[in-house]
């Protein structure tokens, strides 16, 4: 029976082919391996991709091979996404209800602080390093309190970064601007804008002034620096607690800065632009932009010789609000996997990492800000900021400004985020008036935070 | 069809020889274009240097050629071993996926037992929960079988499909039972009649399926994530991520890799693609 052979063979050869195919599924799988007398393994959840994450593997090799090597630890980095899937994961962790599985460290941003600050198998970072007998002091105290959670500081601050105003030197001599004098209050720069506006000839638009629609993560700042220190919301930004609401309708500060950014639309020069301000800017469609310090490194690299760029102090709202910029970015957080020897170890490695030499060498491999203060005293951060001063210029903001303004961590932080994005730019575009612009942000944000609270009492 | 209608004369077929000849091929063109411009302008784009990305206008060819963004593609992420995690993450998982849609509609279509609309109810009802409501649950259940960092960790969550097991149900329900019946008759068992009758009439949807599975396996990003821990286990999705970082403007390793992922699946395509026409026209499905 010539059809019956050829009909069993071929589910013979389909059984056989399903059946390699699972058995390679599962022998393709490396399970972890059973207790071993090897060193200590330090796991670290991270996002750092590209350039940093090419830092990352430096630094966790220098380890490896000196302090690790010394004291029996490995620290084994795991790149787990962007910064809301490392969340995402961490939270399937957490309620797995299986401590062996979480990391040792895992590096989040302050979205991902809101989850772990009251979860139980925290570290606080304060308490692992005090024990340690490590002097917090040595660290920048900006950076430090903006990981502290009343008055503990509960991760290392370790990518850390600030709003910095970056500007297009040469469209600034072409439009017969002092390319050393970058506009110091948002007032000024609603003049530059003008100056700065390029029309083709039927008269639309080619370059604008400055772009971008301010979020809470510019707020945080230019809310933040008037009258001395003022926050989003109370409990300091949450720092203090869970925010109860807003502040900034009460105490005046977001209908001065509403204000002062209308008049920088009533320029012309602002375009409302909400996503690639920074490929924007390269393209030397923009002259002025406000962005992360992180940014300068890849700028640099990605404007090339095409146009000088020059950055300066993020501009202050108004003439006398003069607290400066609140650190931002990510930390450092410890958890507790049950397993012995692994604290120690643990503080073993973010001593290293945030001791001043390899700040110095993160700081010039990603462009983030040294968070030891010993960094600066290093003959090396010299020549370097000497080679480079657009640095510097991030780094004096930083020192310039009152370690008390903070970023918000706030429930529902996307949310609040295109709240005020679209609250400003409905009243702009729109033209709303400021009180009611205000108020509408108030109550809406006011909302979020109550429906988080009702949720989680 | 087309060769009888032109070579008739008149306005009318004038008219139809027009839109047929001449615009039809127009507006197809203009689709294609649209729909192949991201592919070939990415890879363009995986050879620009730096600069290239931020230049107004912006560039649809290289101020010159950057290999090295292949180089940095394939050295800072192990591209080569994510795309074998890939490869075989969804060809795996495309055959016993298909497997089992292919036996579940079969049943679902020919066999009658008790309970078989129930069990087909209650897989389709399956497609009501939105996967990401599933996720922390799933990744739970994966993690205490012990599959994290394992290729069936990774389709684990694919192998049974309600839309392809509903799509082949639909199509073998188009299939007479009298075809069955006359089979049986000739001696011919379930698992023949299947084989050599059924799928044969169903290739073009059963391989426009295998096509998608494929695809959408190869495509995953955010399970393969959460249920792997090591490099080596990471899947090309999650490789790409690995080049490029929020603030960078180096976009030239990403689009390296993104080129070099999105060719199996070209490849995939294209190897298919003659056979689901052929298919098409064998089945007698075109009217």
């Amino acid at each position: 029976m010539n059809h019956a052979t050829k009909c069993i063979a071929r589910i013979c050869l389909t059984g056989c082919i399903a059946l390699a195919a699972m058995w390679s599924l599962f022998a393709g799988g490396s399970k972890e391996s059973a207790i071993k007398n090897g060193p200590t393994e330090i796991i670290w959840w991270h996002s750092n991709s590209g350039l940093l994450g090419q830092a990352t593997d430096t630094l966790v090799q220098e380890f490896n091979e000196t302090v690790g090597a010394e004291r029996n630890i490995k620290v084994v980095p795991v790149f787990q996404g962007k910064a809301a899937d490392v969340l995402t994961k961490l939270r399937a962790v957490m309620q797995s209800k299986n401590p062996a599985d979480l990391p040792d460290i895992a590096q989040l941003d302050a979205t991902g602080i809101i989850d772990v600050r009251s979860y139980e198998r925290m570290i606080p970072m304060e308490a692992l390093m005090s024990e340690a007998g490590y002097d917090l002091s040595q660290l920048e105290p900006g950076a430090a309190l903006s990981v502290t959670y009343k008055d503990t500081m509960i991760g290392m601050p370790f990518n850390s970064s600030t709003i910095l105003l970056y500007y297009n030197k040469d469209a600034f001599r072409q439009a017969g601007l002092d390319p050393d004098r970058p506009p110091k209050t948002i007032e000024q720069m609603a003049e530059y804008a003008k100056a700065l506006i390029v029309r083709n000839a039927q008269g639309k638009i080619e370059r604008y002034g400055f772009a971008g629609v301010p979020t809470s993560y510019e707020l945080c700042a230019w809310i933040g620096q008037q009258h001395g220190v003022s926050y989003l919301t109370d409990m300091r930004n949450g720092h203090d607690g869970d925010p109860t609401k807003v502040v900034f309708d009460e105490d005046g500060t977001m209908e001065v800065f509403l204000t002062e950014w209308k008049k920088l639309w009533d320029s012309g020069g602002l375009a409302n632009l909400t996503s690639s301000v920074t490929q924007e800017f390269a393209a030397g469609k923009v002259a002025m932009i406000a962005a992360s310090t992180s940014n300068l490194t890849t700028l640099l690299a990605s404007i090339g010789d095409r146009f000088e760029l020059g950055v300066a102090y993020l501009p202050m709202v108004v003439e006398g609000a003069d607290s400066g910029v609140n650190v931002g970015g990510g930390a450092l957080f410890a958890f507790d996997r049950g397993l012995q020897g692994h604290k120690e170890a643990v503080e073993a490695f973010i001593e290293f990492a945030v001791s001043a030499e390899q700040q110095l060498a993160w700081h010039v491999g990603t462009g983030y800000f040294p968070v030891n203060l010993g960094t600066y005293e290093l003959e090396e951060f010299k020549a370097h900021t000497e080679r480079n001063p657009l640095f510097q210029v991030a780094i004096d903001q930083l020192h310039d400004s009152d370690p008390r303004v903070q970023g918000v961590w706030i429930p529902s932080g996307y949310q609040v985020y295109y709240a005020f994005q679209n609250g400003i730019r409905d009243m702009l575009e729109n033209n709303k008036s400021i009180p009611q612009t205000v108020q509408d942000l108030a109550t809406e944000i006011n909302k979020y935070i109550s429906d988080y609270n009702r949720m989680n009492r | 069809m087309t060769e009888k209608l032109v070579r008739k004369t008149g306005p009318r077929h004038r008219n139809a020889r027009i839109v047929t000849d001449f615009l039809l091929p127009l507006v197809a063109t203009g689709f294609g274009l649209i729909v192949i411009f991201p592919l070939l302008w990415s890879f363009m784009a995986s050879f620009f240097p730096i600069g290239d990305f931020t230049t107004w206008p912006p560039r649809l060819v290289p101020s010159r050629i950057e290999w090295d963004n292949y180089a940095r593609a394939i050295k800072e992420s192990m591209l080569l071993r994510f795309m074998a995690n890939s490869l075989a993450t969804a060809a795996g998982g495309t055959a016993i996926r298909m497997t089992v849609a292919i036996l579940a509609a079969f049943a679902a279509a020919f066999l009658s037992f008790k309970g078989r609309d129930f069990l087909f109810i209650v897989i389709l009802s399956t497609m009501l929960i939105p996967s990401d409501a599933l996720l922390i649950e799933n990744y739970l259940t994966i993690q205490r079988f012990g599959l994290l960092d394992t290729w069936f960790g990774i389709v684990s969550i694919y192998l049974l499909a309600p839309t392809q097991i509903f799509m082949l149900r639909q199509v073998f329900k188009t299939i007479p039972h009298e075809f069955r019946e006359a089979a049986a008759i000739d001696g011919c068992g379930d698992i023949r009649f299947l084989t050599r009758i059924v799928l044969p009439m169903a290739r073009p949807v059963a391989l426009a399926l295998t096509l998608q599975s494929f695809t959408s396996i190869w495509n995953a990003y955010l399970w393969p994530l959460l249920v792997t821990n090591t490099a080596r286990m990471r899947t090309v999705q999650v490789g790409i991520t690995m080049l490029g970082f929020s603030e960078s403007l180096d976009f030239g390793p990403t689009f390296a890799a993104i080129s070099l992922v999105t060719a199996p699946v070209v490849i995939a395509f294209m190897a298919l693609r003659k056979k689901i026409v052929e298919g098409v026209a064998a089945s007698g499905l075109v009217g």
